[in-house]
Order: structure tokens, then C-alpha cells, then sequence
């Protein structure tokens, strides 16, 4: 089914609609939940709770700013961190943190090679250079603000976007030539 | 009208959801008036969305009902619905019953539920606001049957100074707490003597008129030669004083 045509269906909230929409997506969305929490159990409840966010929301998406997919993932990223900042999340998981707003208090490097050893990237991603490699994975899948990312790596934020923008020039490129 | 320039690289943290709502805003704006930039952030959407396919997990079963069900609390399939003709001769029966104890209640009760319903109303209100007057009493009906006399005997000598004095008089007299009763009196409608008089005695219980006791010739005059008193005195509302008397006589 085309996006418009599903879009329709989400836009009058029918039911299969939202199964579409799962069946379509779920897979990806868990893909990207659970390298930011790194724990299944929490993962397949913050699969469900996505989902119910994204059905709520649907009337907020406006398909001139963008596709539905990249409008969930911002969603989807956007919860999970709300999620993780949450004092709750806090108290009982501190162990699984990806991230944290306090940036010195986490080790980053152990965090690094947990998440890189953990659930490793899979496909065009691993065409790209270390650096840039791991200037995606932290950014798109673990959550990371482009502030953050730029003080843990210690650059100025206009370098940063500079070497995301590089980066995901070679990664376009890349899937063009599959 | 301000113009909007774009950083190396926003695009691309536009699509990565990293700028503010005011700096995407804007960026929009750009995007859909310029033709390039709209390619090329299509193109940037594609790759991340390329991406994020290529590293797909595999999502735990179930989660997608349970989330269909809370969204759209779907009931239970295995319990069928009753078809409507196996459920009607209940549905009779019921409507029959209903509508019967509905004809009942009117026949039954009707307009005697309601003379009933009014005629204790007034049974109920009355007694009790005269039964709360008797029980807060405060000397004997002996001695407020002393003191009316007292008073009338009074008045009829000398008018109504407004005050309590005649009444104080006669509490002094029999050792009485001439503060407490005078607050009691006050309080019943008895702000002087005279009122004292005319308006606390009407608060106790009445005996019903019977043929035959219609006060006497001397009895009526004195009452008379009362209200002519209060008249002449026009503090007060003599209506109320010759309504009493009309009423008596």
C-alpha cells in the first residue's frame, strides 16, 4: 500500500489502518527503541506505548514537513529519551542508560563499546568510515542531541553538522549504488 | 519580511529531528519554496529511512493487538452477541410489568399521594416549629398566662413606652431572669411590651373557637381601648394590632 493511501486510513482512524501501520513499521521502530534502551523487556513496552503515541498524534503530522517515516522516528526518539530523562526510568534502570544530560557522570566509553558489541548496525552503515559510522549510530539510533554530541566529541556544533551532512552524503551515495 | 539562510548540514539535522521548532519552521518555509532543497531533503529522508529498514529488529509477537486492543478496546470475539429473537418474549414480559406498575401507580396513588403528601407537609412543619416555641420556654405557661394579663392590665392604664418595662416589672416581681426571658421574648417577635404582648401570646397554642366564647362587652372594649392606645401612638404597625383584634373578635 502507497503512504498516501495509508495515511488516508490513519487520518480517519480505521482500525486497518493501524494494523498496516504496525505490520509496516513495528520491526524498524523496535530496531531503533531498543538500541537506545538496550533491554527487550522495556523495549516491547515502549514498542507498544510508540504506537499508541503515533495513533494518538496522527492529526499533528503534516506530510508537507516531511515523510511519515522520518516523522515517526523523530517521534519515537523524542518519547524514548523523554522516557529515559524520566526520574522513574532513572531510579530502577540506572544500568542501561545510553545517555544522560549530565555528560561527565556516564562513561561514555563503556558505553560506546556496549552499544557497538550489543546490537551492531547492519547494512550500508558499515560502508562508512569508524568516524563517521559512529557519528550516525549515536545520533540516529541512541539518541544523542546534536549538543551533546558535539561537547562528548569535543567539537564545535557547526563541525558536527558539517561531518553528519558528509556523512550521510556518503551513505546516500552508497545506497545508490546498491 | 526576513530571509532565512541554511547552515551546511541542517537539512540533514532537520530530518534527524535535531533543530528547534522555531529553526524547523523556518527551514520549512525554505524548503517549500525552493525546489532543490526540497529534493535533497527528500533525499536525505530516504536514506535514513533506508537505514533504519536495513537495521529492522524483529519485534516481539502480540505487541500489535494489545496495542489494538488498548487503542481500539476491541471486545472479546468468543463471547457472540445474543441474537434479538431469543431475548424478545423476556423483553415482553418486562415492558408489560413495567408499563402495569406504571397504570397501578397512577390509579393507586394518584392525587391521594399528593393530598397526602401536602396535608403532611403542613402537619409535619407546623407542630414542630410551634413544639420548638413550647420547648424553649423559658419560665412556666402558668406564668406567661400571669404576665400577658399583667401586661394588658398595664396597657390599658398607661401606652407602650417601647421598651420592656412593664415586662421587666413583672419578671423583677416574681424573681424571674428578667435578661433571659426578655431575649426569648425579643427574639419571638416581642420587641416591646405591647408587642410582647400582642405577638408572643399569639405563638402559643390557640384553643379553637366554639360557639360561645366570644369575649364579652367589657372584654372587647378593653381590647379596643388597647388599640386605640397603639394607634395613638403610631410607633407601630397598627394593622397588625387591629388584624389581632378583628381576628379575636
Amino acid at each position: 500500500m502507497e503512504e498516501k493511501q495509508l495515511l488516508k486510513l490513519l487520518k480517519t482512524k480505521d482500525e486497518e489502518g493501524f494494523q498496516i501501520l504496525y505490520r509496516n513499521y513495528s520491526d524498524v521502530i523496535y530496531g531503533m527503541i531498543i538500541r537506545m534502551l538496550k533491554d527487550p523487556d522495556e523495549s516491547a513496552d515502549m514498542l507498544q506505548e510508540v504506537f499508541v503515541r503515533i495513533w494518538t498524534k496522527m492529526d499533528s503530522y503534516d506530510s508537507k514537513k516531511g515523510r511519515l517515516f522520518t516523522w515517526m522516528a523523530n517521534l519515537t526518539r523524542n518519547f524514548v529519551i523523554d522516557r529515559i530523562r524520566s526520574a522513574d526510568y532513572k531510579n530502577h534502570n540506572l544500568n542501561y542508560f545510553v545517555r544522560d544530560d549530565n555528560v561527565g557522570s556516564v562513561n561514555r566509553k563503556f558505553n560506546t563499546e556496549q552499544n557497538i558489541n550489543t546490537i551492531g548496525l547492519k547494512g550500508q552503515v558499515n560502508e562508512l568510515k569508524e568516524n563517521q559510522r559512529v557519528l550516525i549510530q549515536k545520533i540516529y539510533f541512541e539518541g544523542y542531541t546534536q549538543v551533546d554530541l558535539a561537547e562528548e566529541l569535543d567539537i564545535p556544533l557547526g563541525t558536527l553538522k558539517t561531518r553528519v551532512r558528509a556523512a550521510l552524503k556518503e551513505l546516500r551515495k552508497n545506497f545508490k549504488e546498491e | 519580511m526576513g530571509t532565512y539562510n541554511i547552515e551546511d548540514g541542517e537539512l540533514e539535522m532537520l530530518a534527524l529531528g535535531q533543530l528547534s521548532a522555531r529553526r524547523e519552521r523556518e527551514l520549512f518555509l525554505l524548503i517549500e519554496q525552493n525546489e532543490t532543497l526540497l529534493k535533497e531533503y527528500e533525499a536525505i529522508q530516504d536514506a535514513l529511512e533506508k537505514l533504519a529498514f536495513e537495521n529492522a529488529v524483529e519485534s516481539p509477537t502480540g505487541l500489535g493487538v494489545a496495542a489494538k486492543e488498548q487503542l481500539f478496546n476491541n471486545e472479546d470475539k468468543s463471547l457472540k452477541p445474543i441474537p434479538f429473537y431469543k431475548t424478545s418474549i423476556f423483553r415482553l414480559a418486562a415492558s408489560i410489568l413495567f408499563i402495569g406498575s406504571i397504570l397501578a401507580n397512577i390509579y393507586f396513588l394518584g392525587d391521594t399521594e399528593n393530598n397526602v403528601t401536602a396535608s403532611s407537609e403542613a402537619d409535619i412543619k407546623e407542630p414542630t416549629r410551634q413544639e420548638a416555641f413550647m420547648a424553649a420556654l423559658p419560665m412556666d405557661l402558668v406564668e406567661f398566662e400571669e404576665m400577658f394579663d399583667y401586661l394588658q392590665a398595664s396597657l390599658e392604664q398607661n401606652p407602650c413606652d417601647m421598651k420592656f418595662t412593664i415586662t421587666r416589672k413583672f419578671l423583677s416581681e416574681r424573681g424571674l431572669d428578667e435578661d433571659a426571658i426578655v431575649s426569648f421574648l425579643f427574639q419571638e417577635g416581642g420587641h416591646c411590651d405591647c408587642e410582647v404582648l400582642m405577638n408572643v401570646s399569639m405563638q402559643f397554642p390557640q384553643d379553637p373557637y366554639k360557639h360561645g366564647t366570644v369575649p364579652n362587652k367589657t372584654h372587647r372594649e378593653a381590647e379596643i381601648k388597647l388599640a386605640l392606645h397603639l394607634k395613638e401612638d403610631s410607633q407601630f404597625p397598627t394593622g397588625t394590632d387591629l388584624a389581632i383584634l378583628a381576628f379575636r373578635n
